[in-house]
This record gives structure tokens, C-alpha cells and sequence, in this order.
């Protein structure tokens, strides 16, 4: 099972996580692009990865089939050849963490953490000096604080599954 | 006891129903009626394979050995006519009989026709099935004339495609301007110059009163300022509506077939889920059909899900789209168009590429309208739904 923590209060924007990113992407066959991106919002730095959430809103809304979360293996797998670059990921992604690259003249793909492949654990989070990324931990503290965030990064206060909330 | 599940369509809301039913009940069994006879395929990509950017073979979402791996008796190429609650039965246009003891409606929806289109002669048609697909791309390698009336997403995309193949299609539009129920017109009026740079012909403010037909089907089109347009195809991409026959007066229907958040029906045992269902807005409260595809994901799995013995709730609807418009990007999200009233403000930025627009009504997110950049969309969904007011990060999009 994968799964990142993120802890964007520890972020300290050192960036170090995109550099190690960006090197492993190519040592796997893909892309020389980051498939994790940090910037400066209101009051902190934003971790913008993948959660690969169990209920991944990018694989319910993916048209081609591309996305698709697999909860067996904890992993939202991004099929790139299946991609018709047509941005509803984009527009689901809570996170911000799936991107959008030019391959070609007016087409363009998506590209998001693909947790490392077959690399063992997660490489941004083995690098990260502030504990702002951290993996490979399923129980515990680590486990419950993803939870915490998806749901509320989803759902606003309510979790999903706790009915609907009407405004 | 094993349980009796009956699935009634099988596109993206009965999918999603089928994984959700065997991840929790693995000995249940299953059957899917499907009148295509096609495994399912991307509806959304149609317009993609009429562009010649995609072979047919491209649209299917997943293979035969799905239904196996699934353990689903699939039953293609037949109609369920009746779903009868009180008899715990569906009844199929073959004569057979189907006892369940949950069944979901997935029936999605079908074009609608205005009526001077109703029994039109041949070469009016609408854009659902792989079908009209082929012969919209059949017609566009022969050179033929299409025009296109209907100015939604469904109707842009398909006016690009067949740009993309090679014509120069006219999209005809009633409205004053493009993406009326979807955008704003600053929004509209951008993706209307991209459009009309590319080549692709748009007339706003415009109504089709009469067909004109010889003996080979449509000739032309007399439109509602005097003029006719020459076409031997015209594709009507007005909107859809809810393919509700099989359960019309034994379940309470409206526009679709009305559902609670657990995608219940009001008759016992009969689930519905997808472009057939109408749904709770969730920021106007307003009921409205569905008929978006992440909808229909997500309230498949609800669906199955509780009918499998879960406890899980469709948060509401949040009204979406998101478009490439000839590489021009375009997303739009809950409430885009602005009421005169002082409650509601709007927050705006324009740069040289990119339109980007909030809503807001009392200080909280509601909205949004992006246009040419629409990185990090989903964050503001996200603040959407959470019905933000710290929404002023969100303005401006981060340097990258
Ligand atoms: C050209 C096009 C572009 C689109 N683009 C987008 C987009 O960009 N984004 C987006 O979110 N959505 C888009 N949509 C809408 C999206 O395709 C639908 O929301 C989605 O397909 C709904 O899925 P569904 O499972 O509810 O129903 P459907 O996909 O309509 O499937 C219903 C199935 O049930 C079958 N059926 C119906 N009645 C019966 C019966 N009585 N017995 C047996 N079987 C039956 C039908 O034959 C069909 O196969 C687009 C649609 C079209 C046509």
C-alpha cells in the first residue's frame, strides 16, 4: 500500500522534493517534468502531490479510462497513452496536483505522482528534510492525518459517506 | 441468502455500480441489461473519433474479461421495457423476467429535438451513440455540409471536431451567445473569436424555423433571419433529457427520476444513478438532471454501494465543465452567471491568455469561469464545495 502524508505547515519551500522528482521521472522513461510542484499560498507553502486518494475524484471523472484508482495497491494510476488531454482531472483534482503538458503542437497530457513506479518507496518524501512529505507509513498517526486531510480537502467539514451537506 | 442485483444500462453510472456491488458482496449475483450491443465506450470521446483523433476501438472504457473477472451476466442487445416494484421484477423486450431484490436504473438519457426536428427527414440526427458517431464521420469524409444547432458543450466540441477532419462547419445558436447555460459571455465571447480564428463558423441569435428536404433527405435549413443555410446534415445538440420510460408512474419521476442522496427511488428495492436521476444543486438547492459524467461515476458507486447493504451519500450535484476548445482550455463550475443583486460579487482577473472569474454571493466561493489557464481548477472546486471565504489566494494563479 502507498501513501503520502503531507504536512504543509512543515513545508519549508526548500524544493528539493521537485529536484529529486524530476530525476526520477527520467530514470523511469517519463517525462523530465516534476510531478510534484510547491508554491507559496496565503499563509504557507502548498504541497501540490498526489494523494492517490481511494476515491479518487480524477479517475471518477476521467472520460478515456487514463485514471484509475486501484484501492487493492493504494495507487491512482495515470495511463498516459490513454490520455486525450481534455482537462477534467484538472478541474477535479483537490489537490492541484495533476498538471498539464504540452506534447505537441496543441495536444497536451496529463502528468501527476505515479508513486515512484516500481522504485520502491517514495523518493520525494525519503528526501524531504521536514518531515513535510512523509510515506510508507499505513497506521497510526500518519495514516489518521490523511484521512483527516482528504476529507477535508474534499468534503469541507463533512466526510464523505456523512450525508449530504445543502447550502 | 444470495442476492439478486439487476443493472439497467451499462455505461459509466452502471460500471460504477457493478465495482461498488462486488467490492462489498462477492457471492450476490449480477446481471447487466444493456440495449447497445457494444461494450461501453467513452460517449465523451465520440466527438474525438468524428475528429479522426481516435479509432473506434480507442472508446471502449473496458474489456469482455471485466464481466468475468466480475462474475456479471451481461445481457447486450436487450431492452428492459418495465421495472415492476411491487413484483420485484424487471421485464426485458425478449419476454424475459428478471426477479431482483435491488435494481438500478442507469439508463442515462437521449438527445432532445425541438420540434421542427422531430421526424425530420434523413440526415437530422443527434450526437449519443457510437452510431451517430460513425455516420457523422462518414458524412464528413464524403464532404459533406454539416451544420451543428446548439451552442453547449456537446455542440462546440463536435463543431471543432469536424474542423479538426478537414470541414468547415456553421454552429447555429439561439442564444445571444455561446455556452449560455454553462459560462459568462466575456468567457463566451473569448472562445468565440478562438473559434471563429480557427475557422469554424458560429452564429449567435439564430433559430432553425423549417427544413427543407428533396428526395435524398435534407437540403437546407431556413433560418429565423431570413436566410438558408445549405446542409445535408444537420446534428441537433440541444440539451438531453432522461430516458425514464421503463419506470414513468411507479417510481416519482420529474425531469428525471427523483432520488434521495442515497440514490434511493421512491419505490423500495429500485436504485437510480447518472444522467436519468435529477439531483439536488448544491449550492442553488435547485433539482435538475444530472447529466454530467462525474455525476454519474460517483452516484453509480453510491448506488451500488447501498444497494450492496453500505450507508453512503451523494454529497449533491456541483454543475461542471471542463473543455478544450482547439487547444484552448476552458472550465466552468457552479454558479458562473451573476444575478443583479448586491449579495453577489465577482472577482476577475484578465491577462493577455487567460480570463479568470470567481463567484462569490456573500463573501463565499460559489463559482468560476476560466478561460486559457485553468491550472489548479480543482483546488477551487474544492473551495467551492467547501463554500470558502478565504478564497483570495485563488485569484491570481501561481507563477510557475
Ligand atoms: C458527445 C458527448 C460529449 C460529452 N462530453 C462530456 C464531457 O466533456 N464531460 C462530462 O462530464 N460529460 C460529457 N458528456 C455526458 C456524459 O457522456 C454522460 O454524463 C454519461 O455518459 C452518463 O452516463 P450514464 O451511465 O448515466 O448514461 P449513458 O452513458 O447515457 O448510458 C446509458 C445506457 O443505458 C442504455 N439503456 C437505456 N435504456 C435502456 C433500457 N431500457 N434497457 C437497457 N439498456 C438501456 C443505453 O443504451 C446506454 O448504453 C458528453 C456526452 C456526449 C454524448
Amino acid at each position: 500500500m502507498l501513501s503520502i502524508a503531507v504536512d504543509e505547515t512543515r513545508c519549508n519551500g526548500c524544493r528539493r522534493c521537485e529536484a529529486v522528482c524530476q530525476v526520477v521521472s527520467l530514470a523511469n522513461g517519463g517525462l523530465a517534468l516534476p510531478r510534484i510542484r510547491i508554491h507559496r499560498g496565503e499563509g504557507g507553502w502548498r504541497v501540490r502531490i498526489c494523494r492517490h486518494c481511494e476515491q479518487a475524484p480524477c479517475a471518477d471523472a476521467c472520460v478515456s479510462g487514463a485514471m484509475r484508482a486501484d484501492p487493492a495497491r493504494g495507487v491512482v494510476e495515470l495511463d498516459a497513452s490513454r490520455c486525450v488531454g481534455c482537462y477534467s482531472c484538472v478541474m477535479e483534482c483537490p489537490f492541484g496536483a495533476v498538471f498539464m503538458v504540452e506534447i505537441e503542437a496543441g495536444g497536451c497530457r496529463a502528468v501527476k505522482c505515479d508513486g515512484c513506479r516500481e522504485r520502491g518507496d517514495l523518493w520525494c518524501a525519503r528526501y524531504c528534510p521536514t518531515g513535510a512529505l512523509r510515506a510508507g507509513e499505513t497506521s497510526g498517526a500518519v495514516a489518521t492525518q490523511i484521512r483527516r486531510e482528504r476529507a477535508w480537502r474534499l468534503h469541507g467539514a463533512q466526510p464523505y459517506g456523512g450525508g449530504a451537506r445543502w447550502r | 441468502m444470495k442476492k439478486e442485483y439487476v443493472v439497467i444500462g451499462n455505461s459509466v453510472a452502471g460500471l460504477s455500480a457493478v465495482r461498488a456491488i462486488r467490492a462489498i458482496d462477492r457471492e450476490g449475483s449480477i446481471t447487466v441489461v444493456s440495449e447497445e450491443r457494444h461494450l461501453p465506450y467513452s460517449r465523451v470521446l465520440l466527438t474525438h473519433y468524428v475528429a479522426g483523433k481516435l479509432r473506434t476501438d480507442d472508446l471502449f472504457l473496458i474489456q469482455e474479461a471485466f464481466y468475468q473477472k466480475m462474475r456479471v451476466r451481461l445481457l447486450r442487445g436487450v431492452r428492459a421495457v418495465r421495472v415492476v416494484p411491487g413484483e420485484r421484477g424487471v421485464e426485458l423486450d425478449d419476454g424475459r423476467w428478471l426477479r431482483y431484490d435491488a435494481v438500478l436504473v442507469a439508463t442515462g438519457a437521449r438527445p432532445y429535438f425541438p420540434a421542427v426536428f422531430a421526424r425530420g427527414p434523413e440526415g437530422v440526427l443527434g450526437l449519443r451513440t457510437l452510431e451517430d458517431a460513425v455516420r457523422i464521420r462518414e458524412a464528413a469524409l464524403s464532404g459533406s455540409q454539416i451544420a451543428i444547432v446548439g451552442g453547449g458543450p456537446v455542440g462546440i466540441k463536435l463543431a471543432c471536431a469536424l474542423q479538426e477532419a478537414g470541414l468547415s462547419p456553421t454552429l447555429l445558436v439561439s442564444s445571444p451567445h455561446i455556452l449560455s447555460q454553462v459560462a459568462d459571455q466575456e468567457a463566451a465571447a473569448i472562445i468565440e473569436r478562438h473559434l471563429a480564428r480557427a475557422g469554424v463558423r458560429v452564429r449567435c441569435g439564430v433559430n432553425v424555423e423549417e427544413l427543407v428536404a428533396g428526395r435524398r433527405g435534407l437540403q437546407a435549413l431556413m433560418l429565423s433571419d431570413g436566410s438558408v443555410l445549405a446542409c445535408d446534415m444537420v446534428v441537433v445538440c440541444k440539451g438531453v433529457r432522461p430516458q425514464v420510460e421503463l419506470v414513468a408512474g411507479r417510481v416519482r419521476v420529474r425531469r428525471g427520476v427523483v432520488v434521495d442522496a442515497g440514490m434511493r427511488t421512491s419505490a423500495p428495492g429500485v436504485f437510480a444513478a447518472g444522467d436519468v436521476v435529477e439531483v439536488r444543486d448544491l449550492i442553488t438547492g435547485e433539482e435538475r438532471p444530472s447529466a454530467i459524467w462525474p455525476h454519474a461515476a460517483a452516484q453509480g458507486r453510491v448506488a451500488g454501494t447501498n444497494m450492496a447493504g453500505g450507508r453512503v451519500a451523494f454529497p449533491g450535484a456541483l454543475q461542471r465543465n471542463a473543455l478544450e476548445v482547439l487547444g484552448l482550455p476552458v472550465v466552468a463550475m457552479g454558479v458562473t452567471r451573476v444575478p443583479a443583486d448586491p449579495a453577489w460579487e465577482c472577482v476577475i482577473t484578465r491577462s493577455k491568455v487567460a480570463y479568470r472569474k470567481l463567484v462569490l454571493k456573500r463573501g463565499r466561493l460559489v463559482g468560476a469561469v476560466l478561460v486559457g489557464d485553468v491550472e489548479g481548477a480543482g483546488i477551487i472546486q474544492a473551495a467551492i464545495r467547501r463554500g470558502d471565504a478565504g478564497w483570495r489566494q485563488l485569484v491570481t494563479p501561481r507563477a510557475s
